[in-house]
């Protein structure tokens, strides 16, 4: 290797010294290269990436990778060789914000403004696949390793090159692995979005392919939120092995659920997230035994002229940025490369000469072999495998990248049995019921203030949300169970209540409907983005020793979290009536909502009235998100599905009924479990609608509400 | 206007014909300036795209005032139009058979999604222009979301979650110019429209809908109408924006963000107005291009407070401050409790 190196360089200082006569030094920095100081020119090559954005962590490792190669060729290669000529590379960057239109728009203004020679491709899939149609009506190529759908190298394109695995082979060698070990049965569950789609197209075919059967395949919607229903219909399936995910936020759902349910399969596979160490320390020992596709592991026994080894290019990296490489860095580092060897092939930067060598291109690289297939996808690299042992990740295939075996199954497997119809029926009542309680603890809070003051909360989600921040921040630290935050979240959230009423509500409450709407609306945006900033976008889980399942009868059983808030629902919903029926401020409450003028004449203090209520409110909403983080992913984005939930019961049972709340939340919870039990395939993604439906429906059909609450609903216009 | 309760004064009239003039020349001006722009040096295709951007967001928002602003229904779902433009486009556009390629050409195809989109506004509006205030606007926000997962879970028509894919065309200049003469139509179009006795009818609705209906006026059909002829109009825009993208998914074809901007953007400029949205969402896109790409992560924390701001102490918008026929927000309040302040007043705190 060190051979190799000493040759490059000392070929490059010749020509360096050839190009520029006088100048003794070789092309030592990138400053040098860029003046031109020892190259017979510049080869531009641009990029859009996420410097912001969701995809502002991925994007930055992609740059990186790029910008390894960049150092490595400008610095230790010598410049691009074209003709005997060197030639310095440099990359012209912009920040897409992780936006499809603006990364089509940057493409667009890097071929035209900034006249690059080729492209590389941006951070994932939808962004890769605008951007490539830009570049291939342009007639530039772009090489790529992070947007891997299927349905971009289906279109035809004769100028995109994917170094990495395509989407539908991300399973291939795990489920491999799987059959020898003797998997007879599967489940695939997956986001319905165009990379996960195509992970589990393609998963269904290597599954088939080794003889093992499909028992059922489930969609679920983007941004969902609670995975227990599909994991229920699986676990009366009673599979070997479970296959799911497309994000890595979907890892702690699936993970968070299964456990929650009492799903066990014998071996677990899910798409992204375990590779990622992050996931090991949110999830812990939850995640032993899981298994999950990754492209590239510095510890893979891949080697090839450039880098040398993986783990040589692991520790050039490292080197540079300070941090070990991620699969991401590693696929943008050899996407660079292959486009550079491409070009080295054809002598010239002409497109059509280029994307020959690209077709023609064989070569072995620390990122495995690269050759591509009429598509521009390299089939020659064989998907990896990783799994979680111990808390440890390691490669267990394919076979000459594994350092360790491959459990299976997994520790603390257990296999049920499939479930009778009447078994799942009762499962479905139980499961309904379970998230009925949940939302009675979600809606009360909007329900009373809908009620009594005439304020649509429209960042009722968003305390639900910081309540859940509070119960796991405090579980994550100090490890306190969340039932056990109960006490102080409520209080807590009774002075963000009190504060936010003083401060904001009280201004907009004789305004109409839309200046409080709006205002909500934007006190919600600003909520989500501060605990996004603060928190980042990640999936978080909290823990209770309330975990686990009740075996009731057979297959049937009761989870023991949803139990324990259904209970804390029952009492709060109880505990609120009689409040407001009994005690002298409940009734002053009542008589507010009811005629505020008249009230006020009685002498109720009703702005007093009015602050004590959202405080109450929001501390009752507060509580539900400590209760359900747990259970629910805890992320900054959960809020505005919530909202819209507790607005639909509201409207359909009745503004301030608490036993509204209770009835409409148990229609619900049933409703959508039904759903997801009951309709194949597309269950979770109808449930996800069925409460707008059933609201649509209810005001449509009858304006003047359902029940009777503390005000009336009267949404008729004329 | 005899119809309105608050007839203005004729210093009133003096200022408004003066500043109509002014809004009139404005607009020429700022017209052949765009039309020019292209052949400017330094003006590229990047550019180009970037003004387009900005002329959709600008339609959808004038579209959205028109039943928003003019009637008082605030749509909280308009994005869903755009969305089944862009659908019905690609759809028609990617049409295959195992055969020969039968997609359609991109001009019958972006009408008819836009005739898709206004009939469908029409037969919802039917149903939801019953419900007031807030009742509606959520109503509406639900039909956003179910069709959004319709069209997710119709894979065989739609391409479900993963979306389709259009030949790609990319004339930056065409759609440039073609989209600055949709909106110079449309802001015009309005701007006729607010003078006519329908664009009265609208106000008189939400000013007081119950009056306008004992008055003869059938409120059921114009506001129907109206709600259609936005849906239509912005279905016209989703179709060319598809076609420009030349890729949709149900996440990017059905964006919050964009009945976001819309409310947004016409409550900066002025709600109800003429102007308003034009304004407002021009403002809001630069904001955003120049300023708000500097804060990153917190720009839209900024867009939350700005929002605040506007809906306190700007109810009227930038418009709405000098032109005293804007809705002003004391208006909507009496049309949804029966009480309150006269319009042409500026709000105060009760």
């Amino acid at each position: 290797m060190r051979h190799v190196f000493a040759l490059l360089t000392a070929s490059a200082l010749i020509l360096g010294l050839a190009a520029c006569g006088a100048d003794q030094q070789p092309p030592a920095t990138p400053d040098e290269a860029a003046t031109g100081a020892a190259f017979a020119g510049t080869i531009r090559i641009g990029a859009a990436l996420s410097e912001t954005g969701k995809y502002a962590v991925e994007g930055r490792d992609s740059r990186q990778g790029y910008d390894t190669w960049l150092r490595w060729v400008n610095e230790e290669y010598g410049g691009i060789e074209i003709g005997g000529r060197r030639y310095a590379a440099e990359i012209v960057y912009y920040d897409d914000e992780s936006d499809a239109d603006t990364a089509a728009n940057l493409v667009q203004k890097l071929i035209h403004e900034d006249n690059v020679d080729f492209l590389l491709g941006p951070y994932s899939s939808s962004l890769t696949t605008g951007a490539s149609a830009i570049a291939e009506a342009n007639n530039v190529i772009m090489v790529e390793g992070n947007g891997t759908s299927d349905t971009m190298f289906e279109r035809g394109f004769r100028n995109l090159f994917l170094v990495a695995t395509i989407a539908s082979d991300y399973t291939k060698s795990t489920i491999e692995a799987l059959a020898a070990r003797g998997a007879r049965t599967a489940v695939i569950a997956y986001e319905d979005t165009s990379f996960p789609t195509a992970v589990a197209n393609g998963a269904r075919r290597h599954l088939e392919a080794n003889g093992i059967e499909v028992l059922a395949m489930e969609t679920y919607p983007k941004d969902i939120q609670d995975a227990s229903a599909i994991m229920t219909k699986f676990r009366d399936l009673d599979p070997d092995i479970f296959v799911g995910g497309g994000h890595y936020n979907d890892a702690v759902l699936f993970v968070n659920a299964a456990k929650e349910l009492g799903f066990a399969p014998d071996g677990m596979l899910i798409t992204v997230g375990p590779s990622n160490p992050k996931l090991i320390d949110e999830l812990g020992e939850d995640l032993d035994g899981v298994l999950g596709p990754t492209q590239w592991e510095s510890v893979m026994a891949y080697e090839g002229p450039y880098f040398g080894s993986a783990s040589d290019y692991a520790a050039y990296y490292e080197r540079l940025w300070g941090e070990p490489p991620v699969y991401q860095a590693a696929s943008a580092t050899a996407s660079a490369l292959a486009l550079h060897l491409a070009v080295e092939t054809a002598g010239t930067t002409d497109t059509d000469a280029v994307r020959e060598a690209l077709y023609g291109l064989e070569a072995d690289t620390f990122y495995g072999p690269i050759s591509f297939d009429e598509r521009g996808v390299n089939t020659s690299k064989p998907m990896g495998a990783v799994q979680v042992q111990d808390g440890l990740i390691r490669v267990v295939a394919p076979g000459e990248a594994a350092v360790a075996d491959l459990l299976y199954p997994r520790a603390g497997a257990s296999g049920g049995g499939k479930a009778s119809a009447a078994e799942r029926v009762a499962q479905m009542l139980i499961n309904g019921i379970a998230l009925g309680g949940m939302y009675t603890l979600l809606v009360l809070g909007f329900s009373i203030i809908w009620g009594v003051m005439g304020v649509i909360n429209f960042a009722h989600g968003e305390f639900v949300m910081i309540g859940a921040y509070a119960a796991w921040l405090a579980n994550d630290v100090w490890g306190v169970d969340p039932f056990l935050t109960v006490p102080l979240v409520f209080l807590v959230m009774m002075l963000v209540g009190f504060g936010t009423q003083r401060l904001l509500v009280n201004h907009v409450i004789d305004r109409p409907h839309l200046v409080s709407l709006l205002v909500m609306f934007a006190v919600a945006i600003i909520l989500q983005n501060v605990m996004k900033v603060v928190f980042s976008a990640d999936f978080r889980r909290a823990d209770t020793a309330l975990d686990g399942v009740w075996q009731v009868a057979g297959e049937v059983t009761v989870p023991v979290t949803r139990f324990w808030i259904l209970v804390v629902a029952l009492a709060v919903a109880g505990g609120l009536s009689l409040f407001l029926a009994r005690s002298r401020l409940g009734k002053s409450i009542r008589a507010a909502a009811q005629n505020r003028e008249a009230a006020r004449i009685l002498g109720i203090d009703v702005a007093k009235v009015y602050a004590v209520t959202f405080a109450i409110c929001i501390g009752i909403t507060g509580v539900a998100g400590a209760l359900i983080s747990p259970v629910l992913a805890v992320q900054p984005f959960q809020g505005p599905p919530l909202t819209l939930k507790a607005f639909a019961i509201t409207a359909m049972a009745g503004l301030g009924s608490v036993r509204g709340a209770l009835g409409g939340a148990m229609v619900l919870g049933l409703v959508e479990a039904g759903l997801a039990v009951y309709i194949p395939q597309i269950g979770t993604n109808l449930a996800v609608v069925a409460s707008f439906v059933l609201l649509v429906v209810a005001l449509v059909v009858r304006p003047q509400g359902l029940f009777k609450g503390l005000r009336p609903v009267d949404a008729t216009a004329t | 206007m005899s119809g309105t309760p608050s007839q203005p004064r004729p210093t009133a009239r003096r200022d408004r014909s003066r500043l109509r003039r002014l809004l009139v020349r404005a607009s020429v001006g700022l017209l052949i300036l765009l039309a020019v722009l292209p052949a400017l040096p330094g003006v590229g295709d990047a550019a180009l795209f970037t003004l387009t951007l900005m002329l959709t967001s600008v339609a959808v928002a004038v579209n959205w005032n028109l039943t928003g602003g003019f009637t008082g229904y605030v749509d909280f779902g308009h994005a869903v139009w755009f969305g089944i433009g862009a659908y019905t486009t690609a759809i028609l556009m990617s049409l295959q058979t195992n055969g020969p390629q039968i997609g359609w050409a991109a001009p019958p195809a972006i009408i008819l999604g836009a005739v898709v989109a206004g009939v469908l506004a029409a037969a919802i509006g039917r149903a939801t222009m019953r419900l007031k205030g807030p009742y509606f606007s959520i109503a509406l926000l639900g039909t956003f979301v179910a069709v959004r997962e319709i069209v997710r879970v119709s894979g065989g028509l739609t391409g479900g979650g993963v979306g389709l894919t259009l030949p790609p065309y990319l004339n930056r200049p065409l759609f440039y110019y073609l989209q600055l003469a949709l909106v110079a139509g449309l802001v015009a179009f309005t701007w006729w429209l607010r003078s006519t006795r329908f664009g009265t009818a609208l106000v008189a609705i939400r000013e007081d809908e119950v009056g306008a209906e004992t008055r003869g006026i059938n409120t059921t059909r114009l506001k129907v109408t109206v709600f259609s002829f936005a849906g239509f109009s912005t279905g016209l825009f989703g179709g060319l924006w598809a076609y420009q993208n030349t890729f949709v998914d149900p996440d990017i074809a059905f964006v919050e963000v964009r009945t976001i901007d819309a409310v947004m953007g016409t409550m900066l400029g002025g709600l109800g107005t003429v102007a308003g949205p034009v304004v407002g969402t021009v403002a809001l896109f630069w904001l955003r291009e120049l300023l708000w790409a500097h804060l990153l992560d917190y720009h839209l924390i900024a867009q939350g407070v700005l929002l605040i701001v506007i809906v306190l102490f700007l109810p009227r918008g930038v418009v709405g401050i000098i032109d005293p026929r804007g809705t002003s927000l004391t208006a909507l309040w009496r049309r949804w409790t029966g009480r309150g302040a006269r319009s042409d007043e500026p709000e105060r705190e009760p």
